[in-house]
C-alpha cells in the first residue's frame, strides 16, 4: 500500500515567497532508517554529483554534503534506496555494461536521462518518483538545507546585502559559531565591498545557565572599538541592535568581537551580527 | 478567576490568552504544532526538515488531487504569525461593506492602533535604498500605477539580510510568541501544550469539555491525524476560545456538533450551521514575477517591503524564497534545458539578482468570492475544491510593472500547474447579527452556547481586502473588550 501510494506520488512543488512546499508521500517525514549499503552510498553521491556537479569553482553536491540530505529518514526517499539504485545498476549494465558507479560523466548524464524519461518515455523507470526525489534533495540541499551554507552563500543567502549601493559594503553580517564567555576570545567577521562607514549596528545574543558580567570589545578594521557590558543573570542576554560610534573609517575588512569576561559562569556567546552602511549608500539616489 | 482554554495561539488566539490571563484567569493554551522560541532552532527553518513542521497543506497532498486552490497555513506555537510577512496593513472603507452593523474602519482604527504599539509597527526607513522595493517603484511609476510606498511592519531591529521566511535567523520578526503570548506567561497564570490537536469541544456539566489528539513530534500526524489510533485527552474549562484559524476552526465546529459525544459530556448546544464552514475567501493571493534587467537582490530585505495601493487590492514586492524558487525553477528552465548541471547553479544565482516577484492580496475574482468551503474528513480538515482567480485586472497590473522596467514575465506557478495557492484563508464562522451567522457580531460568541467563543480569521464576513493579519487582531482585539467587560456590546452601535 505504502509502494502504490508512493508510486502514485510527484514532485516538490515550491511557491515563490510563500514557501509553499507540498507534501508528496515520499516528502512526508518518517523516523525509521533503514540501513544503507557502502555501495548504495556511492551510487547515489554519484547521482548527486552527476545533478550538481562541484569543479568549477563553485561548490557542487559533494560539497553541501547531499548525501546526508538524500538518506535522511525525514524526507522519505531513503526506505526506496536499495529498490533506485538496482533499477539504475540494472539499466547501466544492460545499457553501457558496467554499474552506475563506474561509468563516465557523461554516461552517467545520459544513463539518468534516460531513467528519467527525459529520452523517451519508454525506457523512462518505475521508479521516475525516487530518482526525482534524489534530484529535489540534491537542490535543497544546495539552495535551502541552512545546515550547511556553502550553496546558499555561492548565491548570497542569507549574507551581506548588495541592495543598497553597486559595490558597497553595506549589510548584515553574521557568526553563528559559539563561543565560551569563560575563556574570552575573539570572532572575526569579514567584510568585503567598498565605501566608508556611516552607520554601524551591533547584535549580539548570549545563552548562560547562570550568571554572566562581561564586556564585549568590537573593533572595526581600522582598529576603532567600542566596548559593550552584557549582563546575562541567570538566562539569556542580547545586545539588541545597539548602534556602534565607528562611523568614518573603511567598512571593508575584519570587525572582530573580543570577550572580556568579569564574572563568567557557563555562559556562551551563541551569535553577533553587524549591520552596516556606507556613504555610498548614503548618496543613492531614492526614486 | 475562571479556567479558560485557548485553541491556536495565532493572531486570535495569542490575544485571547494575554487578556484572559492579563484579567486574572487561569489560561491554558493548545496549539498543534511545536515551540519555535529557542532562537537556533528557528534558525533552521529555512531547512525543509523544519519548514514541513511550520506549514499544513489543504489538502494535503496537493499534486496528487491537483486541486483548483491549495491553501497554506503556518503552526506553531505563534501560530500564523511564525510565517507570516510581518506586514500590518489596515483593510480600507470599502472593505467593511457586507460587515454586520456598526463595524467601520474608523471603528477599527483605535483597536489597529493597539495592536501597531504592542508589535512596534514602522515603516522601514530605508525601504526603497534596496534592489527590489526600489525596481518595483520604478515599475509602478513607469507603468502609471499609483506611487510604491513602504509597508507599515513588525520588524524592528531587521537586519536586512534576508533571512525571514519562515523564521527570521535573528529572531527579529516580532511575531506573537515574543509578545501578547509573551505577556500572557509573565503573569504566572498561562499554561502552554504543544503539539495537542483538538478533536472535539462538548459540554460537561456547566463546564465545557475540550478533547484533543496528543500527536508526537515530527511524525505523520503533523500534517494528518488518524483518530482512531492517537491517544485523547480532555481539560475541563469554563470559557473556550477557538482560534485556530479560518480552516482548522469551522471544522472543529462542525465536527464537535456532528460526532456523538464520549461519555461523561453532552454535546454542544444546536445552533444553525448553513454558514459554518461556507463562504469564505482567499484573500485574492497570487504571485506574478519576471527576470528584469535591474539588480533587485531579490533574497535580501525583509519579505514584502512596499506595496502599490489599487484599492480593491494592493501589489507587493516580494522576497524570492531560495527553498521555493529551487523546487519551482527546479521543474524545468527553458535556458538550461534540464533540471541539472552547472547551468543550473548560474541560473539559480542569476534568479536571485534578477527576479522580481510581485504578490497579489485583495479582491478575488467574480465568481470565486466567498465560494470556498471546508469540511471534516474523518478529524482532518477537507476543503472543498472551488474556482479561484485574481481580481480583474491585478496579474496584469503586476505584469505591467515588469514590463514597464524592460523585463520579461514569467510564467506563474498558478498558470504551469493550474493550482493557485493562498496562505491568507477567511471566513467560515463568519460574524454577524442574523440567526444563520455562526458567531455574534458584539463578543464572537457561538450562538446558543455562552462562554463559547471564535476569535480568528473564521470570523472575517469578508475578505479585508489587504493581507489580513492585522484585522484578525484589530478584531480579537475589539471582541475581548466586550467579553471582558470593557465595553458593553450595545456601546458600540450602527
Amino acid at each position: 500500500m505504502r509502494r502504490r501510494s508512493f508510486l502514485l506520488g510527484g514532485a516538490i512543488l515550491g511557491g515563490t515567497g510563500t514557501a509553499l512546499i507540498a507534501c508528496q508521500s515520499w516528502t512526508r517525514p518518517i523516523t525509521r532508517a533503514e540501513p544503507v549499503s557502502p555501495h548504495e552510498l556511492e551510487t547515489l553521491s554519484a547521482m548527486a554529483e552527476t545533478f550538481l556537479p562541484g569543479g568549477d569553482g563553485a561548490p557542487g553536491a559533494t560539497e553541501v554534503n547531499a548525501l546526508g540530505v538524500i538518506v535522511d529518514p525525514a524526507y522519505g526517499v531513503n526506505p526506496y534506496i536499495s529498490e533506485v539504485v538496482s533499477d539504475l545498476d540494472e539499466w547501466c549494465l544492460v545499457a553501457y555494461h558496467g554499474l552506475f558507479s563506474s561509468l563516465s560523466p557523461e554516461q552517467r548524464e545520459l544513463a539518468l536521462e534516460q531513467r528519467m524519461g527525459l529520452r523517451g518515455r519508454a525506457i523512462q523507470s518505475l521508479y521516475l518518483p525516487v530518482y526525482e526525489g534524489i534530484l529535489a534533495l540534491t537542490k535543497l540541499a544546495f539552495f535551502g538545507a541552512l545546515s550547511n551554507k556553502a550553496g546558499t552563500s555561492y548565491i548570497g543567502f542569507p549574507g551581506a546585502s548588495r541592495g543598497y549601493a553597486p559595490g558597497s559594503a553595506a549589510g548584515a553580517y553574521a557568526s553563528a559559531q559559539p563561543l565560551p564567555i569563560a575563556r574570552g576570545g575573539a570572532s572575526e567577521l569579514r567584510v568585503a565591498g567598498a565605501g566608508l562607514v556611516s552607520a554601524a549596528r551591533a547584535t549580539a545574543y548570549v545563552t548562560s545557565g547562570d550568571d554572566v558580567h562581561a564586556t564585549l570589545r568590537i573593533r572595526a578594521p581600522d582598529g576603532r572599538h567600542h566596548d559593550i557590558p552584557i549582563r546575562a543573570e541567570g538566562g539569556d542576554g542580547l545586545v539588541d541592535d545597539v548602534s556602534l560610534p565607528l562611523a568614518g573609517g573603511p567598512a571593508a575588512g575584519a570587525w572582530r568581537l573580543e570577550i572580556a569576561a568579569h564574572a563568567a559562569g557557563s555562559g556562551r556567546l551563541e551569535l553577533w551580527s553587524i549591520r552596516l552602511r556606507t556613504d555610498l549608500d548614503d548618496r543613492a539616489v531614492q526614486p | 478567576m475562571k479556567e479558560v482554554i485557548v485553541i491556536g495561539s495565532g493572531f486570535g488566539g495569542a490575544i485571547a490568552a494575554k487578556r484572559f490571563a492579563e484579567a486574572g484567569h487561569r489560561v491554558t493554551v493548545l496549539e498543534l504544532g511545536e515551540d519555535w522560541r529557542d532562537l537556533r532552532k528557528a534558525q533552521q527553518s529555512q531547512d525543509p526538515r523544519y519548514l514541513f513542521r511550520l506549514l499544513r497543506n489543504y489538502p494535503h497532498e496537493p499534486l496528487r488531487t491537483k486541486p483548483r486552490l491549495i491553501v497554506t497555513q503556518g503552526m506553531g506555537y505563534g501560530g500564523g504569525s511564525l510565517v507570516y510577512s510581518g506586514i500590518h496593513m489596515r483593510a480600507p472603507q470599502q472593505a467593511f461593506d457586507g460587515w454586520p452593523a456598526g463595524w467601520t474602519r474608523a471603528r477599527l482604527d483605535p483597536y489597529y492602533a493597539r495592536v501597531e504599539a504592542r508589535l512596534a509597527v514602522a515603516p522601514m526607513a530605508d525601504t526603497f535604498e534596496f534592489g527590489r522595493p526600489k525596481a518595483f517603484a520604478e515599475g509602478a511609476r513607469k507603468a502609471g500605477l499609483p506611487p510604491a510606498r513602504p509597508n507599515p511592519l513588525a520588524m524592528a531591529g531587521c537586519t536586512r539580510c534576508g533571512w525571514c521566511v519562515p523564521l527570521c535567523g535573528f529572531g527579529k520578526k516580532v511575531t506573537m510568541q515574543h509578545t501578547y503570548l509573551l505577556d500572557a506567561e509573565r503573569t504566572g497564570r498561562l499554561t502552554v501544550l504543544v503539539h495537542r490537536k483538538a478533536a472535539y469541544v462538548t459540554r460537561a456539566r456547566n463546564r465545557y469539555r475540550v478533547w484533543s489528539w496528543r500527536t508526537d513530534g515530527v511524525a505523520k500526524e503533523y500534517h494528518r491525524v488518524a483518530g482512531a489510533d492517537l491517544p485523547l485527552e480532555h481539560r475541563d474549562a469554563d470559557i473556550v476560545v477557538i482560534a485556530g484559524g479560518a480552516i482548522e476552526s469551522p471544522v472543529l465546529l462542525a465536527r464537535s456538533l456532528a460526532a456523538p459525544p464520549p461519555r461523561g459530556s453532552e454535546p454542544l448546544r444546536a445552533f444553525s450551521t448553513r454558514r459554518l464552514g461556507r463562504e469564505q475567501d482567499g484573500t485574492g493571493d497570487f504571485v506574478q514575477g519576471g527576470f528584469v534587467p535591474q539588480h533587485v537582490d531579490g533574497y535580501k530585505g525583509s519579505v514584502m517591503m512596499s506595496h502599490v495601493d489599487l484599492g480593491d487590492y494592493v501589489l507587493e514586492d516580494l522576497h524570492g524564497v531560495p527553498v521555493g524558487a529551487a523546487v519551482t525553477l527546479g521543474a524545468r528552465l527553458p535556458s538550461v534545458g534540464k533540471s541539472w548541471g552547472r547551468a543550473y547553479k548560474e541560473s539559480f544565482r542569476d534568479y536571485g539578482a534578477h527576479m522580481l516577484a510581485i504578490g497579489v492580496v485583495g479582491k478575488q475574482g467574480a465568481g470565486t468570492e466567498r465560494t470556498m468551503a471546508v469540511r471534516d474528513d474523518g478529524g482532518n480538515a477537507a476543503i472543498e475544491d472551488r474556482p479561484y482567480t485574481p481580481a480583474p485586472g491585478a496579474l496584469e497590473a503586476a505584469r505591467s510593472i515588469i514590463t514597464a522596467l524592460g523585463g520579461q514575465v514569467a510564467v506563474t506557478p498558478w498558470e504551469l500547474s493550474g493550482s493557485a495557492v493562498t496562505v491568507h484563508p477567511t471566513g467560515g464562522c463568519a460574524m454577524g447579527d442574523g440567526p444563520d451567522d455562526v458567531v455574534r457580531a458584539s463578543d464572537l460568541g457561538v450562538r446558543e452556547n455562552p462562554g463559547l467563543y471564535v476569535i480568528d480569521g473564521s470570523v472575517l464576513p469578508a475578505n479585508p481586502l489587504r493581507n489580513p493579519s492585522h484585522t484578525i487582531a484589530a478584531v480579537a482585539e475589539r471582541a475581548l473588550d466586550v467579553i471582558l467587560g470593557v465595553h458593553r456590546p450595545e456601546a458600540w452601535p450602527a
